[in-house]
């Protein structure tokens, strides 16, 4: 079997070959780790690599494999955490010159669990500066493995971009805005929003303590469900009979959204039905505030955060980064707690539409990977950009992206699937009996056939 | 809604905690109107008073 055939198989097929012997951990961390010698400066997705840890962490997982200590699917599997979780003795620099040689002296409790599973860290992988707005340049922009000249999106980008393009297996992303499901759709991957509290949150630094998930990004949604159960420590699974299943569809429509998104997301939804699935469209009330909800509860949150480095270190925030910092500063405190209420009010709406559908289907984004980053702000392509993940963050509730097809430029298209809190496993299932449905979703991007 | 003013920003800011000049207050404008556009379409809303701090979802329906 070719190289990129072994790095671009499922979790369970990899876990399922060292078991029978037929590759060992140490091999395939090899492998991954040559990929990523081989494609990283054309994609720039990893800001630091960790072959050392890797080859080390290879090896015991083969030790121990050997000798019967079996730590689940996730042992020996080369996996990457974006640069904002924190991992002991090696650096996480969050996409900053301001922490450029941060090296955190403790693990997150995400990067504790994947340890104990036996997993790999293969690397630390690139963001938007604090998760924040836009590339900081001393970084650059994550590039798209379908097509290198474009974004891989943010602001999880190097973690969708490294699993999308065989760097790694899975990946652990935040997001916040939809910083998980963004990048997922760009790069034609599983990217998956937790519902709120679910992963920990201890050692991954912050950026709006109220919208801020953790989760994974995988090439399947059963390879997403599989790090899901390792970061949250708990239980993920579910049966599922689309027959008669009910499906509620929002915000197809909108005169930012691309024709060939919703082309692909119909098709998608076509799918279902034929399986035997029911489709009725839903409306929310008040939905258009969210964007703005989305960053009066944002802005002023993760100017708390950033407050003495605006003061002392300002120079060193890339332009628009700092300029959102600042802002948050003037947003009045009722404006900032009208707003929560507000996700409280929509909040509610969401579970009462939930009472008459399983699961709500959307385009994850209303259009196909762009040049660059759009920047996050009220009222332009950022807060477009944001409109159909954002009120997920907003209300908590689990959300999936997974790829439904190609626009033009063969660019992934990514439909979104959110289901009631703690309905995690549900959104992954039919995740996965969407990918079973529709094999053609599963293109290689042509950077990593090369 | 009146517009804002750089002046009216920059004493805002300062009150909460950030000292910038002028200019850079006159900058901030274009990026902050939108924000308090979007508090004004979320004000008009009947939203009584539920807590803006109470969990998002009922308790109940963990598991």
């Amino acid at each position: 079997m070719s190289d990129i055939g072994l790095l671009l198989k499922s979790i369970p097929e990899i876990a399922a070959m060292y078991r029978a012997k037929q590759l060992s951990p140490l091999e395939l961390t090899r492998l991954t780790l040559t990929r990523i010698e081989q494609l990283n400066p054309s994609l720039n997705a990893f800001i630091t690599v960790t072959s050392e840890k890797a080859l080390a962490q290879a090896t015991r997982a083969e030790q121990q494999l050997a000798s019967g200590i079996d730590r689940g699917l996730l042992h020996g599997i080369p996996i990457a955490l974006k640069d904002l979780v924190d991992t002991a003795g090696i650096r996480t620099t969050c996409g900053s010159s301001i922490l450029r040689d941060h090296v955190p002296g403790q693990d997150a409790v995400i990067t504790k669990r994947l340890e104990a599973a036996g997993a790999v860290l293969v690397g630390k992988t690139n963001l938007l500066e604090f998760a924040y707005g836009i590339v900081h340049p001393d970084y650059g922009q994550t590039n798209n493995p379908f097509d290198p000249t474009r974004t891989a999106g943010g602001s999880s980008g190097g973690s969708a971009a490294a699993v999308a393009a065989g760097l790694c297996f899975a990946a652990v992303g935040t997001d916040t805005g939809g910083s998980i499901r963004i990048p997922a759709s760009y790069c034609g991957v599983a990217g998956f929003k937790p519902t709120y509290g679910l992963t920990s949150l201890e050692g991954v630094f912050p950026l709006s303590w109220s919208l801020d998930h953790a989760g994974p990004i995988a090439r399947s949604s059963e390879d997403a469900r599989l790090m899901l159960e390792v970061i949250s420590d708990k239980k993920c699974s579910t049966k599922l009979e689309l027959k008669g299943m009910r499906f509620g569809i929002l915000q197809r429509e909108g005169e930012e959204m691309q024709p060939e998104v919703t082309a692909a997301f119909d098709a998608a939804c076509a799918v279902l039905e034929r399986a035997g699935a029911e489709l009725v469209t839903l409306k929310i009330p008040n939905l258009e505030l969210a964007d703005a909800a989305l960053l009066n509860v944002l802005l002023p949150e993760a100017s708390v955060i950033h407050a003495d480095w605006l003061a002392s270190r300002f120079e060193d925030y890339a332009p628009f980064t700092r300029m959102q910092i600042e802002l948050g500063f003037a947003v009045p405190a009722v404006t900032h707690v009208r707003a929560q209420q507000y996700r409280r009010h929509l909040t509610r709406q969401f579970l009462e539409v939930l009472n008459d559908v399983k699961a709500i289907l959307s385009p994850t984004v209303a259009f196909v990977a762009p040049f660059e980053d759009p920047v996050f702000a009220a009222d332009d392509a950022g807060a477009t950009e944001a409109r159909r993940t954002g009120p997920y963050n907003l209300t908590g509730l689990p959300a999936l992206s997974v790829n439904c097809g190609f626009g033009a430029h063969g660019l992934p298209v990514g439909i979104q699937i959110v289901t009631r809190p703690f309905e995690d496993a549900l959104a992954l299932a039919i995740g996965s009996a969407l990918e079973d449905l529709m094999p053609e979703a599963r293109a290689v991007p042509k950077l990593a056939r090369a | 809604m009146q517009s804002l003013s750089a002046e009216l920003v920059l004493e805002v800011m300062r009150l909460a905690g950030l000292e910038i000049n002028l200019e850079r207050a006159r900058d901030l404008i274009p990026a902050l109107q939108p924000v308090f556009d979007g508090d004004a379409g979320i004000a008009k809303l009947k939203l009584g008073t539920p807590s803006a701090v109470s969990d998002l979802w009922n308790e109940a329906s963990r598991e």
